[in-house]
């Protein structure tokens, strides 16, 4: 992974300066609540509902086992024992005192972490596969061209008061893994006719309270330009984007407003002026960033191991954990393991520091000592043995980390909703925990298959509802929490918005109707091989509705 | 009505008297002495303000695009550019950064050599070393705010990622010489 130079060094020593005089001003009252609003935010420092919240970049999800440990640290010192992992691979902690932050801030340094740019109205982490580097279906491994955006995009000095977040991701794999398209830029590595990698540049996509899909820009742009051309889209952005209601102004609107055509074109027009300035890459420079990613020393010999298949066979339990789990690797006798944050009783994305330094020694023993986290809020150890899976998957289960349920409908992903955020209408948490109960029988949830379940607390869309395949959006009416349903939403490569099923159901019967949406689901489905997206592409909404809300006047 | 002289802005990185008047639209022009209008000023008043005695500087507000203006722009030698904030939606205090990227493109783009400002409530010290790397070399704060203490802000970071229109060299291209 990515290592600091001196340089690196430097600017995050200096940057930890500046902001502990920032807050030192602040708390001394030289700096207004209001100025220091947009500081604080563009270090990752929200003042929410109970206290401050924290929120610590892991640029594109990778970790290593040391800096697991500081956040373990942290979680243990500065918070009350846990940190919830976000949808944009972060952490965040909910319990910090605003005058410990810059001390937190130090301690991340010192393990070149950081928590820059985690808020406002600027570029933030960038998100990429959580498989990168190892999945099969890759052309190239993404991530040197994430710390190339990761370096250009921090303290970017024209960029810092954008009309609104700005969130980039990169993809390079068949399956996309990264929900590119709902993303203000999105990127595919893809190849060109004469065999050479580039990128494929998507704007405008996003979530909240306008979901819109990204349109493809450019098809082809090769990899000296991607900086310049990062730079074009977000100075069009920046002159020409919506500040007047923080409700259009993200890029998308400007794009959906301008068409996608006319908004290439002004990012063309832009682009051409400055393709072959300061921003353009050389190989060198290429080179040098990749030597950071290179493949760890695989035990060549590792798929001759008969201990795996053997493990398999004879106990069900871990077989089950391995079909949910585990997936396969581009090194053979090497697999990916999927470590579930979505135990049921425990909020999703929700690690304690117990769990953290756990993994943190489990990846030291078994994965190079590296952790991915992923922006389904779960986390990764990518380089395991077929050979030490079923020891690591003991070892798992003592922490509550095996919940064999990766891509089911109790992997839910969800944000902190009304106990924690300051934004949130309705409770996300206490609604997941419901969930979790009533579809507590393994086989009948193992038997749904695919199920990508996506919970909100309010419009903003931090739990990405307008992209699951079942969307729960929760909203006030009337000071009563209430949650409207989508279905038929997707985040990977044919992504779609899912379509409102109809009103919105109170607490009482919110998880019925899901129940019922997966009744009719099951009823319907033509094998079992077909997912619930295929069905309801195939057959429609008209059956859902009519068994939800028949069950609803029943009631 | 005419707007106060500002008594002190940061120039250069130092603390100057300044000279410039901003001139309102209704204003009539003063007997002597540097001043400042508006595009559209600039524009309607264009042969009184060519015969009067001292400097005209341009202020230009943050929708202006600045490769439009159709001026000779490198024969003014002051441009105030505005930084306004806005409370959007009532959801709070929300600097407007359209500024930015006018300074880059006046200097890099359009090569402008004299005096580029920012003015307006969004001038304080934390936003100083941005403004200056994008080109702005001068600072006109609200008397509220501590000049002083102001100054600091150039000094606090030393190294940079990117490049923009001021002299640092990123990162990613000292890379390049250390490594040969």
């Amino acid at each position: 992974m990515y290592r600091y130079d001196e340089q690196d060094r430097q600017i995050m020593q200096e940057r930890v300066a500046q902001f502990a005089d920032q807050t030192q001003r602040y708390l001394a009252g030289e700096l207004s609540e209001a100025e220091f609003r947009a500081l604080r935010l563009m270090n990752g420092l929200y003042f929410q509902r109970f206290a401050p919240m924290y929120r610590i970049a892991i640029p594109y999800g990778m970790l290593s086992s040391g800096q697991l440990r500081m956040l373990a640290h942290i979680a243990h010192s500065y918070d009350r024992g846990y940190g919830h992992f976000s949808t944009r691979q972060n952490i965040q902690f909910n319990w910090c005192k605003t005058e410990d932050i810059p001390k937190i801030f130090g301690l991340l340094a010192s393990v070149e972490m950081h928590s820059v740019q985690t808020s406002g109205n600027c570029i933030r982490n960038t998100t990429t596969d959580p498989l990168a580097g190892v999945a099969p279906d890759e052309l190239e491994d993404p991530r040197p061209y994430c710390e190339f955006i990761r370096q250009w995009s921090m303290f970017h000095p024209e960029f810092a008061y954008l009309p609104r977040k700005f969130k980039i991701a990169v993809s390079a794999a068949t399956q996309d893994r990264a929900a590119v398209q709902v993303h203000d830029i999105g990127i595919y590595l893809v190849q060109n006719a004469a065999g050479e990698t580039g990128f494929q540049i998507w704007v405008g996509g996003g979530l909240g309270r306008t979901p819109i899909l990204a349109t493809r820009i450019r098809d082809f742009l090769e990899k000296p330009h991607l900086l310049s051309y990062l730079e074009a889209i977000v100075r069009v952005y920046n002159q020409h984007g919506r500040r007047d209601d923080t409700n259009r102004a993200r890029i998308k609107i400007l794009v959906r407003d301008l068409g996608a055509e006319k908004f290439a074109e002004l990012v063309e027009a832009e682009w051409v002026k400055i393709r072959d300035g300061v921003l353009k890459l050389e190989d060198s420079d290429l080179q040098r960033m990749q030597t950071y990613f290179t493949t760890p020393e695989y035990d060549a010999g590792a798929a001759a191991d008969s201990r795996f298949a053997a493990q398999l066979e004879s106990d069900k339990a871990f077989a089950r954990w391995v079909r949910y789990n585990v997936v396969d690797h581009k090194q053979p006798g090497y697999k990916a393991v999927y470590i579930s944050l979505k135990a049921p009783g425990i909020p999703p994305g929700d690690a304690t520091h117990e769990q953290m330094q756990a993994l943190a020694d489990l990846a030291d023993r078994y994965s190079f000592g590296e952790v991915r986290s992923t922006h389904d809020q779960n986390l990764v150890l990518a380089d395991v043995q077929q050979k030490d899976l079923f020891e690591l998957w003991q070892a798992l289960e003592e922490k509550q980390l095996a919940t064999a349920n990766i891509g089911s409908l109790t992997d839910m992903i969800c944000c902190p909703g009304l106990d924690f955020c300051g934004l949130a209408n309705a409770g996300s948490i206490d609604v997941a925990e419901k969930l979790n109960e009533r579809f507590d029988d393994m086989d009948y949830l193992y038997d749904l298959g695919e199920l990508r379940l996506k919970m909100s607390g309010c419009m903003n869309g931090c739990g990405h509802h307008s992209v699951g395949h079942i969307g729960i959006l929760g909203v006030e009416k009337k000071g009563q929490e209430w949650y409207q349903i989508t279905l038929g939403g997707n985040a990977s490569n044919d992504a779609s918005l899912g379509d409102r099923i109809g009103p919105a159901f109170d607490k009482a019967h919110v998880v019925d109707a899901i129940e019922n949406i997966v009744k009719v689901y099951v009823d319907n489905r033509e094998s079992e091989e077909e997912r619930f997206l295929d069905t309801y592409r195939r057959i429609g909404m008209e059956p859902f509705k009519a068994r939800v809300y028949a069950q609803e006047e029943a009631a | 009505m005419t707007l106060p002289l500002s008594k002190r802005v940061i120039r250069d990185r130092q603390i100057v008297e300044d000279p410039w008047l901003h001139l309102a639209d209704e204003d009539a022009l003063p007997e002597s002495g540097d001043i400042t209008v508006s595009l559209e000023r600039w524009q309607s008043d264009n042969d009184a303000l060519k015969a009067y005695a001292g400097h005209v500087g341009l202020r230009l507000d943050s929708d202006t695009d600045v490769e439009e203006t159709g001026l000779a722009i490198n024969d003014i030698p002051l441009i105030v550019l505005d930084f306004p904030i806005i409370d959007t939606n009532k959801r709070g205090y929300h600097p407007v950064g359209k500024g930015y990227s006018q300074a880059y493109l006046l200097r890099t783009r359009l090569g402008f050599k004299g005096e580029i400002r920012a003015r307006g409530p969004a001038v304080m010290r934390d936003v100083l070393f941005y403004m200056s790397r994008c080109g702005i070399n001068s600072f006109e704060m609200d008397e509220s705010k501590d000049i002083n203490d102001a100054l600091k802000a150039f000094n606090e970071m030393t190294v940079a990622y990117q490049p923009s229109a001021d002299s640092m060299q990123p990162a990613f291209m000292r890379r390049r010489n250390t490594a040969a």
